[in-house]
């Protein structure tokens, strides 16, 4: 595997360079960006006099291949919304551009008049539409050690709880509910373990969609109450951007991405790959005022310690795609065949509290997906446009518990004395998934003013499970879960649209299966009663949303939407994963009634200066909501979902955003979610009060923000260079571990308060081609929890070098 | 200039932030609870100690309102209940699987770990001997002991733990005779990991009693596989002259890993071992006569027509003149009579509670009534009635304990 993808990524190498030295001499290339360094997408690049031009695309970067070149040409940028400027080449075949805003035009008439892609058209609507959607630029983070995680937290809104370092659990959420995630629209639950918010590395990433309220129904799934869309990078030209950091605890993250398409036939090759390894072993210290203490044991007691090192934690993944298809042909935009492969190793060192301290168990995963997707505009009749996905998947995990003894926080294992070894686990899970995924839009007119979307989502997973130490096989007893999603939305423009409305109807569809064996027999070997049972669900409900946005003015308006949705149980919280999460058979589907509205205004203090204002508040009343809870079985603490009869969410979330050119970005905002028990009786006869009533449900962070701020200086040391300085503040606010009313406040336990700094240092050069950057998390090494005791990484320090060829 | 405005800006925010607390206020004086008697509650979400100095007064116990201790810190699940103890006082609990803690209510309204132990191996409190067990000394089992295949005996460890400093006096190992005894599967083939349970730990004079159960694994889980009662039977302390009782008639000798003591004595010195039917969970009393190492074959008394333990198992209660209570009944086991239906005698309810307590001859325990509250009643065997104490939540979930703690 790992020479089959040198071997690639040498020919990706090879092919762009060479691509280079045949084409310099008779192109112009460059970057065009706006006032503040932010790329523009579809302006146009025309030599004065000629029909001859080319466009920017996603990056901003153009190129243009001619052999009329002369040190007279002129060359002429144009973008809408923006003011045209004209240059002479004058022997320069590198030319970058920096438009200013033309203000006389509007902001969204731009964006839309520019969506020359599916993709483009699809954010211009977005933003446009009644969604309640933020998009983070993630090639802003690119020269960051990060993973998709530590860009995601610091949306408003959205809380990422983990358990550790590098590939650790997590739980994430959107204003208080259970987000969906997505890559490129295809729900994340079908690539594999190996493929997680955590450890994505943020290259490979384009940007990210952060749905808050009612989700387009393009996004098929069950997502409630917001979403996630990663949408990872795609070009149409030559590509390459090879990453490489090393940082503390022995961590070591590599992220390959690569195009290349022939200009002739067409045919596109792109490729993904990433590595993970780290060893997670970082210290942790104890905190007696947050009822953290860390122990050993001398002579029979338990006796506190300082600090601990975490052992044991490793952890690694890797993940390889590549895409073979075809563009621009007359039966399809784009059509691709895939395959990806992916693999991790995780050790579990603690399971869902620090009680446990495991010495062996571990788990592995090897994954494999081929994949086919289709794309068409004007697909059978004028303005349909089709987008249909088909992947199969399969899983072979393996959990295993080698050790025979346990450990102790010092690293070393322990005798069991006048006791029996541990039981050894040794179980094999082997999963397949498919999943097939048709949208299709009708616009019915050129402006677009009334679209129909269709969309049908189907995802049917089977879980095999057998015991590879005990006499018997549990292959027999299969777990399985299909879901079926149909959405139809109709989007709506009016009063030259300022006023937008997009109004859906959804159908969900969830059938599990389960096979349990509950036959019982007397000591004669007869039996008593029971047999092989099979058990099955079906649900299906309807649900329904609106969402709607009016512009006040030209920069600056209101949305509103309402749903009621639902969000599925996944397949490790029904079945259980076979490690650290237990099954629940009894969970139900989750239901939300959902209310959202939201201010935004965006301002030029002149043509220097911007600054947005979001605020956004939203109301949710929860039914089943599914939350997660630690119980312990045969003494090892486990993880869990549960429901909670009905829950009440509400809160707020405000950001502004300041910039001056591209020097100054700065970036604060600020969140407040609350969640109370909304159910009163615990009872069928309504005669018992629960105790929780009205309550805030403990255990979860409400209120929190972030602070980023970052400067910039260009052309240092060298021209084209940029050296950026940035500093990020992550805030929680203390939060009670149980219902901060019951029991005495002396005793009782929090989560503290934590304030979490970040510095990157960052020099790119020859235009981008070239960074290198250094990075201080956590500068000021903060106690950092997530979860009651369970404290992150500390201070950690990353290097990170990375190479992009365009 | 920009840059500076922009970084003072960052500064103040900073300053802000690092204004605020990091923790809750809680108050510097706080209200001093009574530390006479407790109970131990759960909620939905979360395991309280409730402590009166009067178990008997009309009163409320509730958490609500920051009263009460909150449990969160010591037990991941109020399961945990059901594995601890109290001796003398203090709480007795094994919360991890290594760690044996005593802990002790503080008048501030905390429970502080006063000492530990720390097991080199799997430690959940199994059974405790309080016939032997002095003020200072807890003499007590772990849930399961270990096979040994080379003897074919469960080694059952019992401890003798100083409670002064939470040290071993000493250990003993009664070894179990491991029978050839497996029920096989449809496929001819024996459950799987079949193992022995101690249920029921007793010294009577010179003799230790050990009531146990065999249990076994298929692909549906572990479940109990015998339906006799197997009583091991030796000397005591010498653990020597060791054989195995077997009876039939009532099933298996009841319990399970839970603290409570499912055997009693009565003024006589007979030993009464509750059994259970595996099958239809009906219960019923064996005797080992005074003096005997024999089951008495001619003794049985069946309480299949009764809804013994219908909540959960609960302490059984040697009561005095020829009584005990096997909750919620009273029973004479000599004469085979229930004697009072303690739900009736509340007027409508149900106990739930895994440990009760006597205090001057009289029983108190905690019954949910028919109009779904919580209260404590005292039961007189000499009247044969009961009257009611203190009231308790009616949002709590489930009442384990019923303490004295001085």
């Amino acid at each position: 595997m790992l020479r089959s993808t040198s071997t690639f990524i040498l020919f990706i190498i090879f092919t762009v360079f060479a691509q280079g030295q045949t084409t310099t001499q008779q192109s112009i290339s460059g970057f065009i960006k706006d006032n503040f360094g932010k790329p523009i997408q579809g302006a146009t690049l025309m030599i004065q006099g000629q029909s001859q031009g080319t466009s920017s695309d996603v990056d901003g970067y153009y190129k243009l291949v001619t052999t009329t070149l002369s040190g007279q040409t002129i060359l002429q940028v144009t973008a809408l919304g923006y003011l045209s400027e004209q240059r002479l080449l004058n022997g320069k075949y590198i030319q970058d551009f920096q438009l200013k805003e033309d203000r006389n035009t509007i902001q969204e008439v731009t964006v839309s008049g520019i969506a020359k892609t599916e993709n483009e058209r699809k954010v211009a609507e977005i933003k446009r539409s009644g969604f309640n959607v933020s998009v983070i630029d993630m090639n802003m983070h690119a020269n960051q050690t990060a993973n998709i995680n530590q860009i995601l937290r610091t949306a408003p809104g959205v809380t990422f709880r983990e358990d550790g370092g590098l590939g650790s659990n997590f739980v994430f959420r959107i204003n208080g509910l259970d987000a969906k995630i997505y890559i490129d629209g295809v729900p994340m639950d079908n690539f594999g373990s190996s493929m997680s918010l955590n450890n994505i590395p943020v290259n490979l990433v384009d940007r990210i969609e952060i749905y808050k309220g009612v989700v387009p129904a393009f996004l098929g799934s069950d997502a409630l109450g917001g979403a996630v869309n990663i949408i990872t990078k795609q070009r149409s030209r030559h590509y390459l951007d090879l990453s490489y950091s090393y940082g503390s605890f022995n961590t070591h993250q590599a992220a390959l991405v690569g195009m290349y398409t022939n200009p002739k036939n067409k045919l596109s090759v792109r490729t993904n790959a990433f590595y993970n390894y780290s060893d997670n072993n970082y210290t942790m210290y104890s905190e007696p005022k947050y009822g953290v203490v860390y122990e050993t044991t001398v002579d029979n007691k338990f006796v506190p310690i300082d600090k601990v090192k975490r052992f044991k934690d490793r952890y690694y993944s890797a993940m390889g795609q590549i895409e073979v298809g075809l563009r621009d042909k007359s039966w399809a935009d784009q059509f691709f065949v895939g395959l990806t492969y992916s693999a991790n190793n995780k050790q579990n060192q603690l399971g869902a509290t620090i009680s446990d301290v495991n010495g062996g168990n571990w788990r592995e995963s090897n994954y494999l997906m081929p994949t086919l997707s289709y794309k068409k505009q004007n697909f059978l009749v004028d303005r349909l446009f089709a987008d249909i996905y088909a992947s199969t998947s399969y899983d072979v995990s393996n959990i295993r518990d080698t050790a025979r003894y346990n450990y102790n926080w010092g690293g070393t294992w322990i005798a069991n004395q006048g006791a029996k070894p541990n039981l050894l686990q040794d179980e094999e899970q082997k999963t397949t998934n498919w999943l097939a995924r048709t949208n299709f839009n009708y616009d019915f007119d050129a402006e677009r003013n009334h679209s129909l979307n269709l969309n049908y989502n189907v995802n049917a997973n089977n879980r095999k499970t057998q015991d590879r130490i005990l006499d018997y096989d549990m292959t027999g007893l299969p777990s399985r879960m299909t879901r079926h999603i149909i959405g139809l939305s109709w989007q709506n423009q009016w009063f030259n649209k300022r006023l937008v409305n997009n109004i859906a109807i959804k159908y969900y569809g969830l059938d599990t299966y389960k096979e349990v064996d509950e036959r019982k027999y007397d000591t004669n070997n007869q039996l008593i009663s029971g047999a092989i049972v099979s058990y099955d669900k079906f649900f299906n409900y309807q649900g329904y949303s609106f969402a709607s946005r009016f512009r006040i003015f030209n920069d600056g308006g209101v949305k509103f939407s309402a749903e009621r949705a639902y969000n599925m149980p996944t397949m490790n919280a029904l079945y259980g994963d076979g490690q650290n999460q237990l099954a629940n058979w009894e969970l139900k589907p989750e239901r939300s009634d959902n209310l959202n509205s939201g201010f935004y205004y965006n301002t030029f203090l002149n043509e220097n200066h911007f600054l947005n204002f979001d605020f956004s508040g939203f109301y949710r009343l929860a039914k089943d909501y599914i939350n997660t809870r630690i119980v312990s079985v045969d003494g090892q603490s486990k993880f869990q979902a549960y429901n909670i009869p009905g829950v009440k969410l509400y809160g707020a979330e405000t950001e502004i955003r300041y910039g001056y050119k591209d020097i100054i970005t700065a970036t604060v905002n600020a969140s407040y979610d609350k969640a109370l028990d909304n159910v009163k009786y615990t009872d069928d006869t309504n005669q018992e009060v629960s105790l929780t009533y009205g309550y805030q449900i403990p255990n979860r962070p409400w209120v929190y923000g972030n602070m980023d701020i970052g400067v910039a200086q260009n052309d240092w040391f060298e021209k084209g260079s940029r050296t950026q300085l940035s500093w990020t503040t992550h805030f929680t606010r203390w939060y009670y571990l149980s219902d901060s009313h019951l029991g005495s406040l002396a005793s009782k336990n929090h989560i503290p308060s934590q304030t979490v700094h970040s510095l990157i240092l960052s020099y790119s050069w020859s235009r981008n081609k070239y960074n290198v950057s250094g990075e201080a998390r956590n500068l000021t090494n903060e106690r950092a929890y997530d979860n009651f005791r369970l404290q992150k990484p500390g201070r950690a320090f990353y290097v990170k070098l990375r190479v992009s060829l365009m | 200039m920009k840059h500076n405005r922009i970084l003072a800006c960052g500064a103040l925010a900073l300053a802000l932030l690092a204004s605020c607390k990091d923790s809750p206020d809680v108050p510097e004086t706080v209200e001093k609870i009574s530390t006479e008697y407790s109970v131990w509650v759960t909620s939905a979400t979360g395991s309280y100690l409730l402590t009166t100095d009067n178990l008997m007064k009309d009163t409320l116990l509730t958490p609500v309102g920051n009263k009460g201790i909150d449990l969160s810190a010591y037990l991941p699940a109020a399961f945990y209940a059901v594995y601890a103890y109290n001796h003398e006082g203090k709480f007795y609990v094994s919360n991890n699987g290594t760690r044996f803690s005593q802990l002790e209510i503080q008048n501030n309204a905390t429970l502080k770990e006063t000492d530990n132990y720390a097991f080199p191996s799997n430690f959940f409190l199994g059974k405790v001997l309080k016939d032997v067990s002095t003020k200072d000394e807890l003499v007590m089992t772990k849930t399961a002991g270990t096979f040994n295949e080379a003897k074919n005996v469960l080694e059952q460890p019992i401890y003798f733990m100083n409670l002064k400093d939470m040290t071993l006096n000493k250990t003993l190992n009664v070894d179990i005779p491991f029978l050839k005894y497996a029920p096989l599967k449809p496929d001819k083939t024996p459950y799987t990991n079949p193992y022995m349970v101690p249920t029921s730990i007793t010294v009577r004079g010179n003799k230790l009693f050990v009531g146990h159960k065999y249990r076994g694994t298929d692909v549906s889980g572990s479940m109990d596989i015998s339906d006799t009662t197997y009583v091991y039977v030796c000397d005591y302390p010498d653990l020597t002259n060791g054989k195995m009782l077997k009876d039939a008639r009532g099933g298996f000798a009841a319990g399970h890993w839970e603290v409570q003591t499912l055997t009693f004595m009565d003024d006589n010195n007979d030993l009464y071992i509750v059994t259970k039917n595996r099958i239809a969970s009906t219960y019923g009393l064996i005797r080992i006569k005074s003096g005997e190492t024999e089951i008495d074959k001619d003794y049985f008394f069946d309480l299949k027509d009764y809804n013994v333990f219908k909540n959960s198992t609960a302490q059984v209660q040697k009561l005095g003149n020829g009584k005990a209570y096997l909750s919620p009944y009273v029973v004479d086991p000599a004469n085979k009579k229930v004697i009072a239906d303690l739900r009736i005698l509340v007027g409508g309810g149900e106990s739930k509670t895994t440990m009760n307590f006597m205090e001057n001859g009289k029983l108190y325990d905690v019954f949910k009534t028919d109009a779904s509250k919580w209260f404590v009643f005292e039961y007189d065997p000499a009247t044969n009635s009961v009257k009611r104490g203190a009231e308790i939540d009616p949002g709590i979930t489930h009442v384990y304990h019923v303490n004295k703690l001085k």
